[in-house]
C-alpha cells in the first residue's frame, strides 16, 4: 500500500499553526509581574521604642493608577507583610495621638521581601 | 277706683325693662358676632392649614415620583447613558442634597468617568467630569453657607509645597479669640488642625489628618485649669464630601466638616467648618446623650435668665 505524499506546503502551514496557537497561549498567560511582602516598623524617639496602633499608608503606581493599602502596627509596632507589585512605593506613619509627628518616604523595592522601618520624631 | 301712686322704683321698671331687654339683645348679638368672626378666624386657618398640607403633599408626591425616576437609573441594570446619569445626578443633589447621602453616587459617576477602559470619548469625559464637579461644588457652597454658625476656616495648599510627612493647612482657634466665652449661646471654643498628608489629582481627593482639641473650662482665665481633649481624625477628603451629611461628631453638640472647594493642577482649597449638631442633615440622628446635653445646656440657660 502506498503512503499518500505530503508535500512542502502542507508541513509548512501545519507548522505555522503550531507556532500561532503556542504563541497565543504565551500572549494569554503573561508572566505574573514581580511582588515583594512589605513589612513597616514603626518607632518613635531616641532610644527607639515600638508605636501600637500607628496608622500605615503605602502606595505606589500600577499600570498608570494610583494604588493604596493602609493598615494599623501591632504592639510590636509591626504592620503588615503587605503583597504589593516591586516598585517605587510612597510609606507614611501617622499616629492618633499628639505625640508623635508624621513620616513619610519613597522607597525603592528590589527584593522578594522588604522591612521598612520608619522611626518617628516627637511633636515640637 | 281708687288710682295707685306710682313712686321712682315703678317708673324706673317702666323705662329700664325695654332698656333691658334691648341690652340683652345687643349683647346676645354681640357675642353671636363675636363667635361668628371666630368661627371665620377658625375656618380661615383651617383652611390655610390644609391648604399648605395639600401643597406640601402634592410637593411631596412630586419630590418622590422626581426621586424614585432619578435613582432607578443607579439601581437599574446597566447600562445607561453617562450622559443620563450625570443628568440624573444633578437632579438628585439639587434637590435632596440636605435629605440623603448623594456621595456613593457622586463616587460611582466619577469612577465611571476616570476609568481608561470605558467607552466615553475624551472630550465628553473632561465635559461630564467638569458637570459633575460644578454641581458638587454648588451643593458644598450652599451647605456651608447655611452651616459656618459657629465659624469656619480656609486652607490653602500649592502641591509643590506638600512634604513626605504631610504639611500643615489649617491651624486655628474658633470660636474666633476675641469672643466671650461666657455666654451660653457661644460654641465651646476648640482648636483645629488640618494637614494634608497626600494628594491623589485623578480622583482629586485629598488624605488629611484632622485633629480637635476642645479646651475643657474655657470659659476659665486660669491656664492651669484648662484641660484639653484631643480627636484624631484621617480621611480621605474630595468633592462627594458634603458637609451635612459627611462630618466629624464632637462634644457638646457641635460638629466639625472638611470640605474641598478647589482643585487645579497646582492648587487646592479646603474650608474647615464648625456648626451645631442641630444644623447637620435630617437624615443624621442625634445621640442620645448629644440630646440630653442640649437639654441641659437650655435649662442651665433658661435658669440663667430667670
Amino acid at each position: 500500500m502506498r503512503m499518500p505524499r505530503m508535500n512542502g506546503g502542507w508541513i509548512l502551514a501545519v507548522a505555522l499553526v503550531s507556532v500561532a496557537a503556542i504563541a497565543k497561549n504565551a500572549v494569554a498567560a503573561p508572566a505574573r509581574p514581580a511582588t515583594t511582602d512589605v513589612t513597616v516598623v514603626v518607632t518613635g524617639g531616641q532610644p527607639e521604642r515600638p508605636i501600637k496602633g500607628a496608622t500605615v499608608y503605602l502606595e505606589w503606581k500600577e499600570r498608570g493608577a494610583t494604588k493604596s493599602r493602609q493598615g494599623t502596627t501591632n504592639a510590636q509596632g509591626f504592620a503588615g507583610p503587605y503583597r504589593i507589585p516591586r516598585t517605587k512605593v510612597f510609606v507614611q506613619v501617622t499616629t492618633n495621638d499628639d505625640e508623635w509627628d508624621s513620616r513619610g518616604d519613597n522607597i525603592d523595592l528590589k527584593a522578594a521581601t522588604h522591612t521598612i522601618k520608619m522611626n518617628l520624631p516627637k511633636t515640637r | 277706683m281708687a288710682q295707685e301712686t306710682k313712686d321712682n322704683w315703678d317708673k324706673a321698671a317702666v323705662i329700664l325693662s325695654p332698656v333691658g331687654g334691648l341690652v340683652t339683645a345687643l349683647a346676645v348679638a354681640w357675642i353671636g358676632h363675636s363667635l361668628n368672626l371666630r368661627q371665620a378666624d377658625e375656618t380661615n386657618v383651617r383652611l390655610y392649614a390644609e391648604l399648605m398640607g395639600r401643597r406640601e403633599e402634592a410637593d411631596t408626591s412630586l419630590r418622590k415620583d422626581m426621586f424614585n425616576s432619578a435613582i432607578k437609573s443607579f439601581i437599574e441594570a446597566r447600562p445607561v447613558s453617562v450622559e443620563k446619569e450625570v443628568l440624573n445626578l444633578e437632579l438628585l443633589a439639587y434637590n435632596f442634597h440636605e435629605s440623603i447621602d448623594i456621595s456613593p453616587l457622586f463616587k460611582d459617576v466619577y469612577e465611571q468617568l476616570l476609568d481608561p477602559r470605558s467607552t466615553i470619548r475624551e472630550a465628553d469625559r473632561e465635559k461630564y467630569r467638569a458637570r459633575v464637579e460644578s454641581v458638587a461644588r454648588e451643593v458644598i457652597d450652599k451647605e456651608t453657607a447655611a452651616l459656618e454658625i459657629a465659624g469656619k476656616l480656609d486652607g490653602d495648599l500649592f502641591f509643590e509645597d506638600l512634604k513626605p510627612q504631610g504639611s500643615i493647612v489649617i491651624a486655628d482657634r474658633l470660636p474666633g479669640r476675641g469672643t466671650r466665652q461666657e455666654d451660653e449661646d457661644v460654641a465651646p471654643a476648640r482648636d483645629f488642625e488640618v494637614k494634608v498628608l497626600r494628594v491623589n489629582k485623578e480622583r482629586r481627593e485629598m488624605r488629611v489628618a484632622l485633629k480637635v482639641r476642645t479646651l475643657e473650662n474655657s470659659g476659665s482665665s486660669d491656664s492651669k485649669n484648662k484641660e484639653a481633649s484631643l480627636l484624631v481624625s484621617t480621611f480621605w477628603v474630595g468633592f462627594s464630601d458634603f458637609p451635612m451629611i459627611d462630618n466629624t461628631r464632637l462634644s457638646e453638640g457641635y460638629r466639625c466638616a472638611l470640605v474641598l472647594r478647589d482643585f487645579d493642577e497646582l492648587h487646592a482649597r479646603m474650608t474647615l467648618i464648625y456648626f451645631p449638631t442641630s444644623r447637620a442633615a435630617l437624615k443624621d440622628k442625634p445621640y442620645f446623650d448629644e440630646m440630653m446635653d442640649d437639654l441641659l445646656r437650655v435649662r442651665r440657660h433658661i435658669a440663667r435668665h430667670r
